[in-house]
């Protein structure tokens, strides 16, 4: 025996409003400010009961002839009695609890307000607002450019407003998550990240179309891959940062992990490998009103001279496809 | 509205049911099919497993030897995949096996071997008739039986790639391969595809006469030849032969906004256009689109020698430059030739360069994309799309598309077309 215990102290909703460490000393509880223990609960005394400590390392309490008396579990008034780990009193509407110093205890929760980095700012409400804001504006601006014919305010609304609804289901269902885990529902925060995840991707997008636009002959698909990959990753261990208590080798490895899979997964699906040729450019064909004279160019020459390159690739691919299907039968005999 | 127009001319495969059109009976109608029914047989393509009928039509004998002609696209399956065999019904439906000698996949014509000396066959040569000359055609419509039909010799079709006889007969699903004759007898051209309403083609008889010789050939020497190489070489030299007619005499070209472009490359081409003002007053979308009228029957999901061209003038009516430039980058994504003469086994992918290019003033966006045929060594299919850059108000979407091409025709027929994209005032 002679482990240290402690004594919770809970309101009748199940919060915990005091703990108090258990010694040799006698430690009297009650409404009374000369207790130990001041509880502040108008059904119980002022001297309500005492605990002490026995010869042999155990605790037995005692009720000082409380009004409302002191009660075990199964509703049974007792006046006196052994304190163990796990015993539970009730006096007036407060629970008496009596726990094991050596529980372990979760570590301390994130408070944006008092982080300085983009991360936690971005959990701030404020910030969040301005996030949804943001890509409302940009959303907005999109769909007017896409619109030849003038659209109305509520055609130009409408792609804003059901991203941020989709992003609102998810953000709902994130924030119910966090309420079980972290104790706290962030909906605003989550909401937020999501339109900022999405404005960021949308503009780097834009950006990646007009760096393409001027370097016509080269494929940025993978940098814009890679980057796109990038932020995913940052985005997601920020996001662990905040939601779990993994040391950071962790939550970059896991970030990295999930985010290959999703690239992976994109990359499989979307492969341009796919016939048709619907898919046969898809990237690079966005076109921008610029002065011809500011346009990199090469002559007819040099571009047909270089389309020479497609012949064999395809040659290769044909001879690959029809070789492929002859070949098994030579593969699996025996080199001589 | 992108899809190709023009005429769709079915070929007469036995697949698709349609109901068969009877026939008013008359003397001479009576008198050619009895005379004339023991000159022709049924054409099946058989599963080699099953013993299932794949593909059904007609065939006439033109030897005493045995030697019967019919369409290549009867026979092709069987040609090209050994899971297949040629079957021929004499008289009585009694089935035998054929083997196919010679193919011209250009005419569509094949000649099938029975190995059975005849002597009711048809004797052929090349002949001139009339326009309105009465037509006998025989043929198994929609595996109905051996049938006849009356119809009129029409003349030869102009400004059409390869030579075909325009028809007007009701010629149906079943009676490809089947003889066209005049009513002593003579055969005009072998019954191959139709328009509906009896507007429907014959190949011309003479076509027919080098593929017999090549037939007889083949049998004295060493048995037929490997076809899939035949066939490529056929292609490879039709192409050459009617592409180097491809924007040669006059420049054929249409102006539209501020564009001076490419049109009507050859006779052979037919050519639309159609414009669309209504955008609510903020632009205004012009298409012009030529394609060839024809093309080349390779298999049940691949067809060759279709060359279409298509632009697409978007002109801003006082739109912010950068929202016209959306709907401009838009039109460029999308494809405005019906473009799909193939299936993945058929071809390879495409295979894109993309670039900017600067003629004169202009630049253009250009973008070259090529696939091979997988079976035919030397055959490229060519997509080319241009945009021109650098008006704020005004920009076209350009396509040319190439199918059953040489690598270097691709090329050297892009390039003129490229240049024949020009701004209409210098």
């Amino acid at each position: 025996m002679g482990e240290t215990m402690i004594l919770e102290v809970a309101d009748q909703r199940g919060r915990i409003l005091q703990r108090h460490r258990l010694g040799a000393a006698p430690v009297s509880v009650g409404r009374g400010l000369r207790n130990a223990v001041i509880l502040d609960d108008p059904y119980v005394d002022p001297d309500h009961l005492v605990i002490e400590a026995e010869r042999d390392g155990t605790y037995q309490f005692r009720d000082l002839s409380s009004i409302n008396g002191t009660w075990e579990a199964h509703h049974r008034r007792v006046s006196d009695g052994a304190v163990r780990i796990g015993t539970e009193l009730k006096v007036g509407r407060t629970t008496l609890r009596f726990v094991s110093a050596d529980l372990p205890v979760a570590a301390a929760l994130y408070d944006p307000s008092a982080q300085t980095g983009i991360v936690g700012r971005l959990l701030e409400p404020r910030i969040a607002a301005l996030s949804l804001a943001l890509y409302m504006t940009t959303s907005a601006g999109l769909k007017y450019l896409a619109s030849p014919d003038d659209p109305s305010t509520a055609e130009l609304l409408t792609p804003g407003l059901a991203g941020l609804l989709v992003a609102g289901i998810w953000a709902a269902m994130w924030a119910f998550t966090n309420r079980i885990v972290a104790q706290r529902f962030r909906f605003l925060s989550h909401w937020g990240w999501a339109m900022a995840i999405t404005t960021g991707l949308t503009l780097l997008a834009i950006g990646f179309e007009w760096i393409g636009f001027f370097t016509p002959g080269t494929d940025l698909g993978a940098v814009e891959g890679a980057l796109s990959a990038v932020l995913i990753a940052w985005l997601l261990a920020g996001h662990f940062q905040l939601v779990t208590e993994w040391p950071p080798r962790r939550r970059w490895a896991i970030a990295t992990v999930t985010t290959a899979a999703v690239v992976g997964l994109i990359a499989i699906l979307g492969r341009p490998g796919t016939f048709g040729a619907g898919n046969v450019l898809r990237r690079g064909a966005s076109l921008k009103p610029i002065a011809a004279r500011f346009l990199p160019a090469s002559d007819v020459e040099g571009y047909f001279a270089r389309a020479a390159e497609l012949k064999t690739a395809v040659d290769r691919m044909a001879d690959d496809s029809t070789g492929s299907a002859d070949r098994p039968a030579a593969d699996s005999a025996p080199k001589r | 509205m992108s899809s190709k127009r023009g005429l769709a001319v079915a070929l007469l495969l036995a697949l698709p049911a349609r109901p068969a059109v009877a026939q008013r009976r008359d003397e001479t109608s009576a008198t050619v099919f009895q005379r004339y029914a023991d000159h022709t047989a049924k054409i099946q393509v058989v599963e080699s497993g099953s013993g299932a009928k794949a593909e059904l039509g007609s065939a006439f004998f033109v030897s005493a030897d045995g030697l019967l002609v019919t369409n290549y696209h009867v026979v092709a399956e069987a040609v090209d995949d050994d899971r297949y065999r040629v079957e021929w019904l004499d008289q009585n439906g009694a089935g035998h096996e054929g083997r196919v000698l010679a193919v011209d996949v250009i005419r569509d014509l094949a000649v099938v071997a029975t190995d059975r000396p005849t002597t009711r066959y048809f004797s052929l040569a090349a002949l001139t008739l009339p326009k309105g000359t009465r037509l006998y055609s025989l043929g198994h419509p929609e595996d109905l039986g051996l049938s006849i039909v009356e119809g009129v010799y029409n003349g030869r079709l102009e400004h059409t790639l390869y030579p075909k006889i325009h028809f007007t007969g009701p010629i149906n699903p079943g009676m490809s391969g089947g003889p066209a004759l005049t009513a002593d007898g003579r055969v005009v051209g072998v019954n191959v595809a139709t328009a509906g309403n009896s507007v429907s083609f014959l190949v011309p008889i003479d076509a027919a006469i080098p593929v017999i010789q090549r037939a007889r050939d083949a049998e004295s020497d060493s048995g037929p030849p490997d076809f899939t190489a035949e066939i490529g070489k056929q292609i490879l030299a039709n192409q050459d032969t009617y592409l180097a007619t491809l924007f040669q005499g006059g420049d054929s070209v249409v102006h539209i906004g501020p564009f001076e472009l490419p049109t009507q490359p050859a006779p052979f081409f037919r050519c639309w256009a159609d414009a669309d003002r209504d955008h609510e007053g903020r632009y205004e979308t012009v298409d012009h689109q030529c394609s060839t009228d024809d093309y080349i029957y390779l298999s049940g999901s691949q067809s060759s020698g279709i060359v279409s061209l298509a632009h697409k003038v978007l002109l801003s009516r006082g739109l912010n430059p950068l929202r016209f430039y959306n709907l401009y980058s838009n039109e460029f994504r999308q494809s405005h030739t019906a473009a799909e003469f193939a299936e993945a086994t058929d071809v390879t992918e495409y295979r894109c360069r993309n670039d900017n290019i600067r003629r004169q003033r202009m630049v253009l966006k250009t973008r070259f994309c090529v696939r091979r045929y997988t079976s035919y060594e030397g055959l490229y299919d060519a997509d080319l799309k241009v945009a021109v850059l650098g008006a704020r108000d005004a920009g076209v979407v350009s396509e040319l598309t190439l199918s059953g091409v040489s690598f270097d025709n691709a090329t050297r027929i892009a390039r003129k077309y490229l240049d024949r994209i020009r701004w209409a005032k210098p």
